[in-house]
């Protein structure tokens, strides 16, 4: 053996030589083989190399981005070799679905690559947050910075009459329901598959695209062990600022003098909403607190005591050393005038004697009820390796998210393995397993609802005590709403899935030009939830002893085979490569629920110990089994390069489908390189590279339709008598067919300059035919709805990609990528109801024309873009009492049925005057200064639910995304931005905010901004106790609170520093780079108040706001 | 080696394709039934109808309350005596339009009419019926006649309404114009309930079977049914539906059927009707079925709030809790303290129906409805479970009395049965006796009866409509002394009152439907009947 390796090694000589780039810069760590062997080395750090090699061999040099070159070995002098910048664009492979690659630069279809960088610079919990503004005509809105969401994704305006519809997302052949819970490190590869010509191979589950990634796998003749580090630090970021406690009494106290006497009777007594009473009580603006118990020493802590307010008096004063703070109360002049009038004395009690000083201590919930900043930890290992038989690679990885909310979190916990090797010289074997753990909780378990954690519970008065003086926490008002970090871990949360995937194919190579490949593909995905709620203090004094406990188990098994015949051959000028494959899915679900309460102590969440009493315990198992049969085939053919023709089909049967469970999906796409005609040559040093595509397919969808639904159900119910019950619990349904989408689309790629310029043109039509909707029916069928295939449904639009290479010089380097997609969704058809345009769900409004005419608007209507905002008009605020009208009447913003309170009805002046008091009795007021001027639009003097005026539509028409990677020698700059444009939005929140809805809570800073008789230009109306109890000012929807939704995101910025070779390269260490980011820096944008600017879709409520985050990174490869 | 290999391919993929072939893709559901496996057997039918039973009492406090008594005048409309805030306030000022017309979607009533439907589209003349002809045909006489009792309900309260009888959209391809349904005019609609009371009543016959008990639909049910039916279409003009000559004599040929059926009875203590635990008793009829851990009425909203809410007695006790109700109830409808005086002293059933309560002085201040206020289970807490009647043997007697007066005959000996009962042992025939007089004043009197003997039994409204001031004349709902004070329930200026308008969203649901005479809103096409 030894002697044999002398011998192989005798007959070798030592080769040398430099490999730089085109620009004669060295390239490190470029990749140098003798030809047919495994014989190979690196370059160093001055791109030289030197390798023993066999007389006569061939050099094989490789290098990421570039062009491989083979260069016969020359021994005496030494090799110089110039690799060529990869036209990456154009040469770059692209995914087709079953394992089908192709040149970018035949490719016929819409199939974006996301650019690596996206998923490696920054942190992220999955790699759907990453993907903003990355791909043309994907639009990405992260509507949660809760660090395990998952944003909502949707290709080309979506599918679905409300713009919903997700792509299909496949991770290695294997169909994930989301992008959650996947390392971004293991991504090798990620594309978007856009257009029906090429998505039709995925048939029926493909009608708003596709989402294919690939896992990394190892490469021959590079073994490396790579480590990856990254720290972030996450920043709160609160659109609503909260007024401190002195100005939230000047307002509030003030709130309510102004509110309880609206108007006033002849015999003195006032009329308002407002129950004065709580001025004097042991509420948040009130002064009926207490701090120390009679006996003048005891701290208190109950009901009295979780308001600061109080007036100042002798007892109390030693507060203001100890951080409290006095003021003069807002409303003393006015009580002092009015306490012994009879009204009022009956209001305040005849004991009660106003007093001039009010002292109380500034508290701010957020300070209570955050981990700001928090923390992100992401770690990632991976070894790969390969020679000509076999591959490997293996990572695992390691993510800790906190969450702002304190006590929240999300973890995962991820392993990958992907090997192949080849067993015989006919036959590969695959194999590859995946495995994912995550962890979560989202918020402490008071809590279940992020819009109320980030504006609500942020709203509790700032005259709350969360803490005594000598810092022993308190609990505030209750549980719901007070101080957070009092009792946190009274909330037991157990949050956890696993998934697993494995994989196992063969290849068998029959010849060279034709292969099967058969698969088995296992996904294995299982959820464990438990919570449990010990003893918790629901308010300082009363303790909740309820102690439900829940636990839920499920698991889904998903079995994939398929088995793909694949043929390729050159022949002359001809291309041709067909595929044929067939593929069974079986999916079972199943698991079990179980919720108890009432165990005899709060130590243990074990059901077993929950009170088995009737009705206290409830248990339910469920199971669901699905399966899909496919036939599919692809054919592509090219002749020269220059004319490309594509086809596929595929044909689905789903056991969800009753009547109508086969579809057939076909889809075509063909190609014209032009710029390889001779008639373009004059232009060649132009444009370098020109190609006019067109596609047409059609796919299906059964998206959203239950395993059983259509076959209804009759389930027991409610025993009657005693006796067991049946009734239709779902309506059968089996004529429902499948939705079907067809895709045209036309395309024009260019490259300018060698390809140092190129743009993407392409214009697409989508229609969806055959919408599932639920379909609203007569009362008298007796189903209020039903799903029906519900008319068509069309997305149109135009995506333009533009990359550059502005720069490319010896130390410096700059590309820029940019997209912009432009999309309108129409209601094409819907189902003949015979209504005009066959409207569903649409309301009217005045046209304006004349006094009575009315416009059926928004819902669904034939020819119409869905989605439109329509608001009540706010023509700014009655300034002073000669502004208001003498006759205008404002009717409730809506009806009041036979089960609500009394409506409101406001009156202009004269009409106000003339009514006797008995007439206006308490459901009239006046129309007074500091009122909302609502628009009349047709002109007769009543504002009632008709008078609305059209803001927006409230979907984007515009979006896109601009990257940028700058370079100067071993520094490099990236920077990422996505925008938005074309919509509108309405605050949700700060209208119920402002108009005191809660009736004591704080008042965002905007209250500053409202109507005083010494501010009458105000923007908004004047500031009262609980709006919707009085004139509704606030509560009504309007243009007060809509901005234009457009906004531009600062999504990453990052610098790197590639530590030069030459100090590393002694730690055997090859490559390491640091890095600071910074992710999520904030929008530009009109609604300053929007907590999450992306999410569009009308009126829209607080929410958690993507943290802004700064992330410091290392790699290290050795 | 070639051939071979592509033999070998040949064979693999052929192979493979058999395998996946062979995979079936016919899944049914694992944990219910499915259209494909339900209506095969007699005992799916025999729980479908006792679903149909369920939805009988899901309903039951909209047909038997805000359908059947709310309107009638006779509870407090403001702020109950308690201080509490009513429910349905619009409603029981009979301030319903067509901007807040009080009830929408027909009351969901269609949602119970379909599951008759389906079942007589699923089972009549089926294989199941065929194999157990008398089984089914019993269960198809209870379908028919709850159908007709929905119906009715129905017709009593819009008037003419969609008639549908058939599950359309289990018929294919679903459509919202096929399944649009005008308004049948009155005539269509009320000879469409005979139809289906003379359905009911001709399965029962061979059925061979008429009872199984008095909380499940029966024979005596349709029969109670159909007198109710025949003595509204003999007194009250609706449109092209007017009294037909045969209509007394067949409602009261159906009361008489009843009243010789030996199984029922007056009972002699009013009080004991209602208990929990007396459901059996001879005097019901029909009943909705109630039970602690299976269902529970709304009584609670007739009752009052807080276990320390403390009362007065007449003789200025003091008293916590007297009804323990155990914090379980809240005052949300109140009976006007005129009707409770109209009760007489010596009437049990005023006792038996209310809990009076004074003012620290001694001044009569409210009441609260203890009807059907349940029991005390066995973990001490307080549960709404008595059984709510549909038909008791009190109203055979009242109905008779009324057909009695309507043929000019002498309707007093069947009020004194019900008074001598109410009186019990101080009934004192010479003073107490009804006698008879005029039309009106008979009227009246069974009305006043009625209105004793009925409280929260969903008979007070119709009740106004039926009886009459004249044997052409005017329903007493415009008769000022039918409310017992000086203002009639309904003025004469809104006779269009008589039936309940139709909400808007159902308007928009459906082109063909339109809106009951004289409530019609902004652009709403009205029926002319």
């Amino acid at each position: 053996m030894l002697l044999l390796t002398l011998a192989a090694t005798a007959q070798k000589k030592a080769v040398t030589g430099t490999v730089t780039d085109t620009n004669k810069e060295p390239l490190i760590g470029a990749t140098v083989r003798e030809a047919g062997t495994t014989n190979g080395t690196l370059t160093n750090f001055d791109g030289n190399f030197t390798l023993n090699v066999a007389d006569g061999a061939t050099l094989e040099v490789s290098y990421v981005g570039y062009t491989s070159a083979k260069i016969k070995a020359s021994f005496g002098s030494p090799n110089l070799v110039s690799l060529k910048d990869d036209a990456a664009l154009l040469d770059e492979v692209v995914i087709t679905g079953y394992t089908g690659t192709q040149v970018r630069s035949r490719s016929t279809n819409s199939i974006a690559k996301v650019d690596n960088k996206k998923l490696t610079v920054g942190v992220f919990s999955n790699p759907g947050q990453a993907l903003s503004g990355a791909v043309s005509g994907l639009r990405v809105t992260q509507t949660s910075g809760n660090p395990g969401a998952a944003p909502t994704i949707t290709l080309r305006g979506g599918t679905n009459l409300d713009g919903s519809g997700s792509p299909l997302v496949i991770v290695d052949g294997q169909i994930r329901g989301s992008l959650s819970d996947i390392n971004p490190e293991d991504i090798e590869d990620m594309q978007v598959m856009k257009d029906a010509g090429a998505t039709a191979i995925y048939g029926a589950r493909a009608n708003n695209g596709v989402i294919l990634i690939t896992t990394k796998k190892g490469k021959s003749g590079q073994s490396e062990i790579n480590f990856k580090a990254k720290v972030g630090v996450n920043n709160l970021i609160n659109p609503y600022k909260f007024t401190d406690a002195e100005t939230y009494l000047t307002w509030q106290r003030n709130a309510y003098l102004n509110s309880h006497n609206v108007w006033t009777k002849a015999d003195g007594t006032p009329v308002g909403f407002s129950p004065i009473a709580n001025l004097t009580k042991n509420t948040p603006m009130g002064t009926g607190n207490s701090y120390f118990a009679s006996d003048g020493k005891t701290i208190l802590n109950d009901g009295n005591s979780i308001w600061s307010t109080m007036y100042l008096n002798d007892q109390n004063k030693i507060l203001l050393d100890q951080g409290w703070q006095k003021m003069r109360d807002p409303a003393y002049d006015f009580m002092l005038a009015n306490y012994q009038k009879p009204w009022y004395k009956s209001q305040f009690g005849t004991t009660f004697v106003p007093q001039e000083y009010l002292i109380f201590k500034n508290t701010n919930p957020a300070d209570y009820n955050f981990k700001d900043p928090s923390y992100t930890q992401d770690y990632n290992v991976n070894m790969s390796g390969g020679n000509d038989k076999g591959h490997y690679y293996s990572g695992i990885g390691y993510n800790y998210s906190q969450g702002l909310p304190i006590n929240s979190y999300y973890k995962r916990y991820s392993f990958i393995f992907n090997g192949d090797y080849k067993i015989k010289p006919w036959l590969t074997s695959i194999s590859s397993i995946n495995y994912g753990r995550a962890n979560w909780q989202s918020m402490p378990g008071s809590q279940g609802d992020e819009a109320n954690y980030f504006s609500r519970i942020l709203s509790v008065p700032p005259t709350v005590r969360f803490s005594n003086e000598d810092g022993t926490p308190r609990l505030g008002n209750n549980a719901g709403d007070g101080n957070q970090n009092f009792q946190p871990n009274q909330w037991f949360i157990f949050n956890q899935t696993d998934k697993f995937t494995m994989n196992q194919a063969f290849k068998v190579d029959f010849t060279k030009s034709l292969y099967l490949r058969m698969a088995a593909n296992w996904y294995y995905s299982e959820g464990n939830y438990e919570s449990f709620t010990k003893d918790y203090y629901n308010t300082p004094t009363q303790i909740s002893t309820n102690r439900s406990t829940s636990a839920e188990f499920n698991r889904s098994f998903e079995q994939t085979y398929n088995a793909v015949l694949n043929y390729e051959k050159q022949i002359n000028s001809h291309y041709l490569a067909v595929m044929l494959g067939t593929e069974f899915y079986d999916s079972f679900y199943n698991g079990f629920s179980a919720s108890g309460s009432g165990a005899a102590t709060d130590d243990f969440r074990d059901l077993s110990l929950t009170s088995s009493d009737k009705d206290k315990r409830s248990i339910d198992s469920y199971h669901t089994q699905q399966r899909i049969l496919s036939f599919f085939g692809r054919v592509n053919y090219d002749y020269m390069g220059k004319y490309i023709l594509s086809a596929v089909v595929r044909r689905d049967g789903y056991s969800r489908l009753i009547d109508n469970r086969w579809g057939t999906f076909p889809g075509f796409s063909a190609g014209w390189m032009f710029s390889k005609e001779s008639f373009m040559n004059p232009l060649k040093d132009v444009i370098s590279f020109g190609k006019l595509k067109t596609s047409y397919g059609l796919n299906g969808n059964v998206s959203g339709i239950g395993a059983y639904e259509l076959q209804g159900g009759y389930s027991g119910s409610t025993k009657y008598n005693g006796q067991s019950t049946f009734i239709l619990s779902s309506v059968p349904n089996p004529g429902l067919i499948w939705e079907k989408t067809r895709t045209f689309e036309v395309g024009l790629d260019l490259s300018y300059f060698e390809n140092r310029y190129s743009t993407n043109f392409t214009l697409y039509d989508r229609l969806t035919s055959d919408k599932f909707a639920s379909l609203s029916l007569p009362s008298s069928s007796g189903i209020s709805s039903i799903r029906t295939n519900n008319g068509q449904f069309r997305n149109r639009g135009l995506e333009i990609e533009l990359a550059a290479k502005p720069l490319q010089s010896k130390n410096w380097n700059w590309s820029i990528n940019a997209n912009i997609a432009y999309n309108k969704n129409t209601v094409v058809k819907l189902p003949n109801n015979g209504l005009p345009l066959n409207r569903q769900q649409a309301f009217q409004v005045y046209s304006g024309k004349d006094a009575t005419d009315l416009l059926w608007v928004g819902g669904y209507q034939e020819g119409q873009e869905p989605g439109v905002l329509y608001v009540w008009q706010a023509d700014g605020i009655y300034k002073n009492e000669s502004e208001i009208p003498d006759n205008m009447k404002v009717l409730s913003y809506n009806y009041v049925g036979a089960f609500g309170g009394p409506s409101k009805t406001l009156w202009g002046k004269a009409q106000w005057a003339a009514m006797s008091e008995t007439d206006r009795g308490t459901s009239n007021y006046p129309i007074q200064p500091g009122d909302v001027k609502w628009k009349d639009i047709n002109g007769d003097n009543i504002i009632d639910e008709y008078d609305k005026v059209k803001v927006g539509n409230t979907t984007p028409h515009w979006i896109g995304g601009i990257n940028s990677t700058l370079s100067w020698k071993n520094l490099s700059l990236y920077t990422a931005f996505d925008y938005a444009l074309g919509f509108w939005m309405m605050d949700y929140r700060l209208p119920w905010l402002m108009g005191n809805m809660q009736g004591t809570y704080a008042m965002p800073m905007e209250v500053t901004n409202t109507w005083t008789s010494e501010n009458p230009d105000a923007k908004y109306p004047r500031y009262t106790y609980a709006d919707q109890l009085g004139k509704g000012n606030y509560l009504r929807s309007s243009t007060l609170f809509t901005n234009r939704g457009d906004y531009l995101s600062f999504r990453q910025i990052s610098l790197t520093y590639s530590v030069p070779r030459e100090i590393i390269n002694k730690g055997f260490i090859q490559k390491l780079d640091i890095s600071v980011t910074g992710q999520n820096l904030g929008y530009l944008t009109a609604g300053k108040t929007f907590a999450n600017p992306e999410k569009g879709g009308g009126i829209v409520d607080a929410g958690y706001s993507l943290p802004r985050t700064v992330t410091f990174g290392l790699n290290i490869s050795f | 080696m070639k051939t071979k290999k592509i033999t070998y391919l040949a064979a693999l993929m052929v192979s493979l394709i058999l395998t996946f072939t062979a995979c079936n893709l016919d899944l049914g559901p694992i944990d219910n039934y499915g259209n494909a496996n339900f209506w095969k057997t007699l005992p799916q039918a025999q729980a479908y109808v006792n679903g149909m039973h369920m939805d009988l009492r899901s309903t039951s406090f909209n047909r038997n309350y805000i359908l059947g008594e709310a309107r009638g005048g006779l509870l407090v409309t403001g702020n109950s005596s308690q201080g509490i805030a009513p429910d349905y306030g619009d409603i029981k000022k009979n301030d319903v339009n067509g901007n807040t017309p009080g009830v929408s979607g027909w009351v969901d009533f269609y949602g119970k009419i379909f599951d008759f439907n389906l079942m007589i589209q699923n089972i009549e003349n089926s294989d199941i019926h065929k194999n157990n002809q008398k089984d089914v045909d019993y269960l198809l006489a209870q379908t028919y006649g709850m159908r007709a009792f929905y119906y009715f309900t129905l017709y009593r309260t819009f008037g003419g309404v969609p008639l549908v009888t058939r599950v359309k959209v289990l018929d294919g391809q679903v459509n919202a114009v096929d399944l649009y349904t005008a308004r049948a005019n009155p005539k269509e609609t009320m000879d469409f309930i005979k139809s289906d009371i003379q359905k009911s009543l001709d399965y029962f016959v061979s059925a061979g079977k008429e009872w199984t008990n008095n909380v499940t639909w029966s024979k005596a049910a349709t029969q109670m049914l159909a007198a109710q039916t025949y003595l509204w279409s003999a007194k009250v003009t609706l449109g092209n539906q007017t009294p037909d000559a045969g209509d007394l004599a067949k409602a009261e040929s159906y009361l008489n059927d009843i009243k010789n059926n030996t199984r029922f009875g007056l009972l002699s203590d009013f009080s004991k009707i209602f208990t929990s635990d007396n459901g059996g008793n001879k005097e019901i009829i029909m009943a909705i079925y109630y039970a602690d851990g299976e269902a529970t009425s709304n009584v609670g909203n007739f009752l009052y709030a807080a276990a320390q809410n403390t009362f007065y007695t007449k003789t200025c006790t003091k008293v916590v809790d007297p009804l323990k109700i155990l914090s379980t109830g809240i005052q949300r409808n109140e009976y006007t303290l005129d009707f409770y005086k109209s009760y007489s002293d010596k009437d049990t059933r005023r006792s038996a129906t209310f809990m009076d309560y004074y003012t620290p002085s001694s001044a009569l201040m409210g009441t609260v409805m203890k009807k059907f206020i349940g029991s005390i289970n066995s973990t001490g807490a307080r549960v709404y479970d008595c059984n709510e009647p549909i038909y008791r043997y009190a109203d055979v007697l009242l109905m008779l009395a009324e057909v009695e007066n309507m043929k000019g005959g002498d309707p007093a000996q069947y009020i004194n049965q019900i008074r001598q009962r109410a009186y019990g042992a101080d009934y004192v025939a010479a003073t107490d006796a009804y006698v008879n007089a005029d039309f009106k004043t008979n009227e009246y009197a069974i009305l006043k009866e009625r209105d004793k003997e009925f409280v929260y039994e969903g008979s007070r409204w119709f009740d106004i409509l039926r009886l009459k001031d004249g044997i052409n004349g005017q329903p007493l709902a415009f008769d000022a002394a039918s409310a017992y004070t000086t203002t009639p329930v309904l003025k004469t200026t809104e006779k269009y009152k008589v039936l309940w308008p139709i909400d808007k969203a159902t308007l928009n649901a459906d082109p063909l439907l339109k809106q009951t005479p004289g409530y019609k809103v902004a652009d709403q096409v009205e029926e002319v009947w």
